[in-house]
C-alpha cells in the first residue's frame, strides 16, 4: 500500500516540466506547422502542459527572436516559427510593435493607414499611433501620401516601393509632377516624328512618315532621356498629349483591328510647306489690352504701336 | 444686325446718294414693315411743311468700309425745299426705288393690300462682304471679272451696255497707266473684249445673273400706276400708294441664260461708240459659231422673242454663288495646306462637279449628292488639272481620311461624298484651336483639345489626360474659363443641393464649340472695325500729303500730254523746255513725302489685308454657325 501511494503521490504531485523541453517542443511544433500555431494547436498538440508555462515560453521564444506572433484577420493570434535570416532589425521590440509591422508586412507595397491597422487589429488608436512612430523613427517604416489625397497618410515597409496605385508612376519625382521630364519626353518625340516625316519621300505617305508605338519607345531608350525605363503606356500618354497639342497626329495601324497600336507621324500643320489659314495674324486676335481698347480711349487702334510694328512687317 | 452695319449702309447712301435716302433706309432699319403712309408720316408736318430729317448719330467714320468704292451721286431734293406733300412723295418713292434697285429692301403686303418694306439684312451683310468678294474673284477669274462684279455689287443693277463700258473704259485707263510708266506693249486681247469675255465667264458660272429692271415711277402729275388713280392735289391728304405700282419690277425667266449674239454685238458696237477711236478695239467680236452652247440657240430664239419690256433687262450679282464659291476656296485651300496641291485640284474637281449638278437644279446641303469615281476622272481630264489623276485614288483616300469626303462604296472605282458640315466644323475648331495658341499657348490647346474630344472632366482627370502639373493645369484652365473657351457646369456632392458650398460640389468642364464661336465672332467683328478705324484715321493723317501726290500727278500726266503733242508737231524747243518743267515738276515731292507715302501704302495695305482675313474668319464661323443651328 505504502509503494503504491508513493507511487500515486508522485503521479499525482505537480511535475514542473523543463522550461528547455517545452521551448523545444513548440519549436518543434512551430517547425511542422509553418503557417502558424494558434491556440488550438497549442492545446492539442501540448494538451500535457499547462498554459501558462506554454505561454511563458512562447513569450521567451518570441523576445529571443525565434517565434514571431502574428494576427489573423479573425483577431486570432498565431505564433511562426521565425526565419534564421529574418531581420534582426525586430529584435528589442515589444510585441504590439512587432504586431504592427507584420500587419504592415501583410499589407506589402500598397501599405495601410492608421484605421486600416486599427480595424486589422484589436488595439486602440492611441497605441497604433505610438506603434507607428515609433517605427518609424527606427526607420522600418515609412509614410506615403498617395497621389490626390495629399492628406492622407499611408505607412509601409522602409525597403518597400510604393505601389503605382499610390502614384503616378513615371511623371511623378518626389516634389510631384516633373513638367520638365515630361516636357523633355514630348521634345524627344516629336524630334523622332520630325526626322522620320523628312525621311519621308513624300509628305503624303503615310508609312514611312509614320511610326509605332514601339518605335517611338525604342528610340527614347536609346536617347537615354530617362533614368527609368519607360512603358509603352507611359510613351502612350505622351503622344496623346502631344496628339491633343496638334503637334501629332494618329492613323490606323496597317494591321488595325489586330489588337496593333495606330502610327503616328507629325501633323501636317506642322510641316514647313504648310500655310497658316485665319486670322490669326491680326494682332488684335492676341493682343493683352484688347478687353480695354475703345476708339477714343486711353487704348486706341489709332495709336496702337502693334499695329503699327505689325504693318510695318515687324510683327 | 449688328447696330455698326446698319451705320455703314446708311452713311454710305447718305454720302453719296442722298441724305433723303439714308433717312428712309434708316427708318426702315428701325421700323419694320413700314408702310409708305408711315415713312411719309416721318417728313410732314402738321402744316404741310416737311422737317429735315435731324441728323442721326451715325457712328463715327470707322464703320463706313464700303464708302470709296461709290462713286455715283444722284442730284437730291432736300426736304427742307419741299413745300407740297406730292414732292415728298415723289422723292419717298425715289428713295424706295434706289433701295430696291439695291435689293435693300423686302416688300410683303398687308391684309388691307399696303404694302410694308422691310431692311433685306442679308443684302446688307453682302455689301459690307463686298471687298472680300472682288477678291475671290480676281483670284479665281482675274481682273477684269472683278471689275465687273464691283459695278454690279455697288450699282445694285446695271444694264449690260453700261456695265461693259464702264469696265472697258477703265481697263483701257489702267493700260494707259502701265504702258505710260513702264513703256510696255500693249495688251494683245483689247479691253472691250476683255470685259465681254469676262462678263460671259461670270454668266456662265453663275457669279451674276438677269435681273429684272426697275422702273423708277413716274412723274406725279401722271399717276397712271397708282393704285388709287386720280391726281393728287397739293396738300391732299395722300393715300398709300405702293411703289410696285409705280415701279415695274419684272421677274426673269431663265436668270443665267448665257449672252446672246445680238447682246454681244450690241455690247462690242456701244463700246467702240463709248471709248471712241483713241482705244484700238479687235475685229473679233464673237466666238466661232461651233464653240457656242447649244443652249445659246434656243436662248437666242428666246432673246428675240422677248417682250420689249425684258429688253430692258439688268443684271446683278449673284450673292448666293459668291457664297458658295467662297466656302468651295475655303475648303479647297485647306486641302492644299494639309494634303498638297494634287489633292486640293481633286476636291476643287469634285466640288466644280456638285456646282454644275446645283444649275442643274439640285439643292445644296451640308453633304453633297455621291459623286461617282468616273465622274471624278472626266472632270479631271476637261479641267486643267489632268495630272492630278496620277495617284487619285491615293488622293481619295487622304481627302478621306481628312474628314474633307467619305467614301460611300468600293464599286466602280468606288462612290464619294463631300462633307461640307464636318469639313467646316473641323476647320472651325482648329481656327478657335489656333486663336488659343496665340493667346495663351500649346499647353492651353491640349487642354481645350482635350475637353474637346472628352467633355465633362474634372480638374484631377484633365490633369492626367493633358500631362500638365496641377498648377499650371489650373491656371490655364481657368484662363479659357474666363475667355470662354470652356465651360463649367457645377455638380454638389452633398445633399444640399440649394447651397452648395465649393468643397462639396464637382466642377466639371466642357467645350461649347456654338457658344464660343459666337463669342469670338462678335471680337471678329470689333478687330474689324478697329483695323478699318486705323486705315481711315492715317488716310485722313496724311490726307494733304495724298491730295498733293494726287496733283503732281495730274500735273506730270498734262505735261506729258503736251510733250507728246510738241514731239508730234515737230517743235523741239518746246518739247525740250516742256521735258524741263516736267522733271521740275517731279521733284515737288520730296524723298521724306515720298517715303512717308510708301509708309502710308505698306500700312494700308496691311491693315486692308488683315480686314480680309477677319472677313474671312468671320465667314467661316457664320458658316459653322448655320450648319450647327440647321443640326440642332
Amino acid at each position: 500500500k505504502f509503494i503504491v501511494l508513493i507511487k500515486l503521490k508522485m503521479s499525482t504531485a505537480t511535475v514542473k516540466p523543463d522550461p528547455g523541453d517545452i521551448q523545444t517542443r513548440l519549436l518543434n511544433l512551430a517547425g511542422q506547422l509553418p503557417a502558424g500555431i494558434n491556440q488550438a494547436a497549442l492545446r492539442s498538440h501540448l494538451s500535457d502542459l499547462p498554459m501558462d508555462r506554454i505561454i511563458q515560453c512562447i513569450n521567451q521564444l518570441t523576445q529571443s527572436g525565434k517565434l514571431e506572433v502574428l494576427q489573423t484577420a479573425n483577431r486570432e493570434l498565431l505564433w511562426r516559427l521565425r526565419d534564421a535570416s529574418a531581420d534582426r532589425r525586430l529584435d528589442g521590440l515589444d510585441t504590439k510593435e512587432v504586431m504592427v509591422y507584420e500587419q504592415l508586412r501583410a499589407f506589402g507595397n500598397k501599405g495601410a493607414s492608421a484605421q486600416q491597422l486599427q480595424s486589422r487589429s484589436a488595439m486602440p488608436q492611441r497605441e497604433i499611433g505610438k506603434c507607428l512612430n515609433s517605427l518609424e523613427a527606427k526607420k522600418l517604416v515609412k509614410t506615403v501620401r498617395p497621389v490626390g489625397h495629399a492628406k492622407k497618410k499611408i505607412f509601409m515597409l522602409f525597403e518597400l516601393e510604393p505601389d503605382a496605385s499610390l502614384q503616378a508612376g513615371t511623371f511623378f519625382s518626389g516634389e510631384g509632377f516633373d513638367q520638365e521630364f515630361v516636357d523633355v519626353l514630348c521634345q524627344q518625340c516629336t524630334l523622332y516624328l520630325r526626322r522620320k516625316a523628312e525621311a519621308a519621300a513624300t509628305p503624303a505617305a503615310t508609312t514611312s512618315a509614320s511610326a509605332t508605338l514601339e518605335e517611338v519607345q525604342q528610340f527614347i531608350g536609346q536617347s537615354r532621356v530617362s533614368t527609368v525605363a519607360l512603358s509603352l503606356d507611359d510613351i502612350r500618354r505622351v503622344l496623346r498629349a502631344l496628339t491633343l497639342e496638334g503637334v501629332v497626329e494618329t492613323r490606323p495601324g496597317p494591321y488595325a483591328g489586330a489588337g496593333s497600336s495606330c502610327l503616328y507621324r507629325l501633323a501636317r500643320s506642322q510641316l514647313p510647306a504648310s500655310g497658316d489659314f485665319g486670322a490669326v495674324r491680326v494682332p488684335c486676335v492676341s493682343c493683352p489690352v484688347a478687353p480695354d481698347c475703345r476708339i477714343g480711349g486711353e487704348i486706341s487702334p489709332i495709336g496702337c504701336v502693334y499695329l503699327t510694328d505689325w504693318a510695318k512687317g515687324q510683327f | 444686325m449688328a447696330v455698326s452695319a446698319v451705320d455703314q449702309i446708311t452713311s454710305f447712301l447718305r454720302v453719296h446718294f442722298s441724305p433723303e435716302t439714308a433717312a428712309v433706309f434708316l427708318y426702315i432699319s428701325k421700323n419694320s414693315k413700314s408702310t409708305l403712309q408711315m415713312i411719309m408720316q416721318q417728313f410732314r408736318l402738321p402744316s404741310g411743311k416737311v422737317s429735315f430729317f435731324p441728323a442721326e448719330n451715325l457712328a463715327h467714320s470707322s464703320s463706313l468700309k464700303i464708302l470709296k468704292y461709290f462713286e455715283k451721286s444722284i442730284p437730291s431734293l432736300a426736304f427742307e425745299t419741299m413745300s407740297t406733300n406730292n414732292q415728298v412723295l415723289q422723292m419717298v418713292q425715289q428713295c424706295l426705288t434706289l433701295l430696291l434697285t439695291h435689293d435693300l429692301l423686302v416688300l410683303s403686303r398687308r391684309k388691307d393690300s399696303a404694302i410694308e418694306y422691310s431692311i433685306n439684312w442679308a443684302q446688307v451683310r453682302v455689301l459690307n462682304r463686298a471687298p472680300a468678294f472682288l477678291c475671290l474673284t480676281r483670284t479665281q477669274l482675274g481682273h477684269a471679272a472683278e471689275l465687273v462684279i464691283e459695278e454690279l455689287l455697288y450699282s445694285g443693277r446695271l444694264g449690260l451696255l453700261a456695265c461693259l463700258a464702264t469696265v472697258a473704259k477703265r481697263l483701257a485707263e489702267e493700260e494707259d497707266e502701265t504702258s505710260s510708266s513702264a513703256a510696255a506693249a500693249p495688251a494683245a486681247v483689247d479691253p472691250g473684249l476683255r470685259a465681254l469675255n469676262a462678263f460671259a465667264s461670270l454668266l456662265e458660272l453663275r457669279f451674276i445673273q438677269r435681273r429684272g429692271s426697275v422702273v423708277p415711277p413716274l412723274p406725279v402729275a401722271d399717276n397712271s400706276g397708282c393704285g388709287s388713280g386720280g391726281r393728287l392735289e397739293d396738300d391732299d391728304e395722300f393715300e398709300d400708294d405702293d411703289v410696285i405700282g409705280s415701279s415695274k419690277i419684272y421677274r426673269v425667266e431663265k436668270p443665267f441664260a448665257p449672252l446672246s449674239r445680238a447682246e454681244r454685238e450690241a455690247a462690242l458696237r456701244h463700246i467702240r461708240e463709248s471709248l471712241g477711236p483713241a482705244v484700238k478695239l479687235s475685229d473679233e467680236s464673237l466666238e466661232p459659231p461651233a464653240k457656242r452652247p447649244r443652249v445659246a440657240a434656243e436662248t437666242t430664239s428666246v432673246a428675240d422673242a422677248r417682250r420689249p419690256e425684258e429688253a430692258a433687262q439688268e443684271f446683278s450679282a449673284n450673292a448666293q454663288q459668291l457664297r458658295f464659291r467662297w466656302r468651295d476656296s475655303i475648303l479647297t485651300r485647306a486641302a492644299a495646306s494639309v494634303l498638297g496641291a494634287q489633292a486640293s485640284r481633286v476636291l476643287a474637281a469634285m466640288l466644280d462637279i456638285v456646282d454644275e449638278r446645283v444649275r442643274l437644279g439640285h439643292a445644296q446641303s451640308a453633304e453633297s449628292e455621291v459623286l461617282a469615281h468616273a465622274d471624278i476622272v472626266a472632270q479631271l481630264a476637261a479641267s486643267a488639272a489632268g495630272d492630278a489623276r496620277s495617284g487619285l485614288d491615293q488622293h481619295l483616300s487622304s481627302l478621306a481620311e481628312d474628314g474633307f469626303i467619305e467614301r460611300q462604296s468600293g464599286a466602280a472605282g468606288g462612290q464619294f461624298r463631300i462633307l461640307f458640315r464636318r469639313a467646316i466644323f473641323s476647320l472651325t475648331r482648329q481656327s478657335v484651336a489656333a486663336v488659343i495658341r496665340q493667346r495663351l499657348g500649346d499647353k492651353a490647346v491640349r487642354v481645350f483639345n482635350a475637353l474637346s474630344e472628352e467633355p465633362n472632366l474634372t480638374q484631377a482627370e484633365l490633369e492626367s489626360h493633358v500631362l500638365i502639373g496641377g498648377r499650371d493645369c489650373k491656371e490655364l484652365l481657368y484662363r479659357l474659363l474666363v475667355d470662354g473657351f470652356v465651360h463649367c457646369a457645377e455638380l454638389s456632392r452633398a445633399a444640399d443641393f440649394m447651397n452648395p458650398r465649393p468643397n462639396t460640389a464637382y466642377y466639371l468642364f466642357h467645350v461649347n464649340l456654338e457658344q464660343t464661336t459666337r463669342k469670338l465672332l462678335l471680337n471678329m467683328h470689333t478687330y474689324q472695325d478697329r483695323l478699318l478705324t486705323r486705315r481711315l484715321a492715317e488716310v485722313a493723317t496724311n490726307r494733304r500729303l495724298l491730295d498733293k501726290r494726287q496733283r503732281v500727278k495730274e500735273l506730270l500726266k498734262n505735261l506729258d500730254a503736251q510733250i507728246s503733242a510738241a514731239d508730234s508737231a515737230g517743235n523741239s524747243d518746246a518739247s525740250a523746255e516742256l521735258s524741263e518743267q516736267r522733271a521740275q515738276a517731279a521733284q515737288l515731292l520730296t524723298p521724306p513725302e515720298r517715303e512717308q507715302l510708301e509708309t502710308l501704302k505698306r500700312s494700308r495695305t496691311a491693315l486692308r489685308a488683315g480686314e480680309l482675313l477677319l472677313e474671312e474668319n468671320i465667314f467661316l464661323y457664320e458658316l459653322f454657325l448655320e450648319f450647327a443651328s440647321q443640326h440642332n
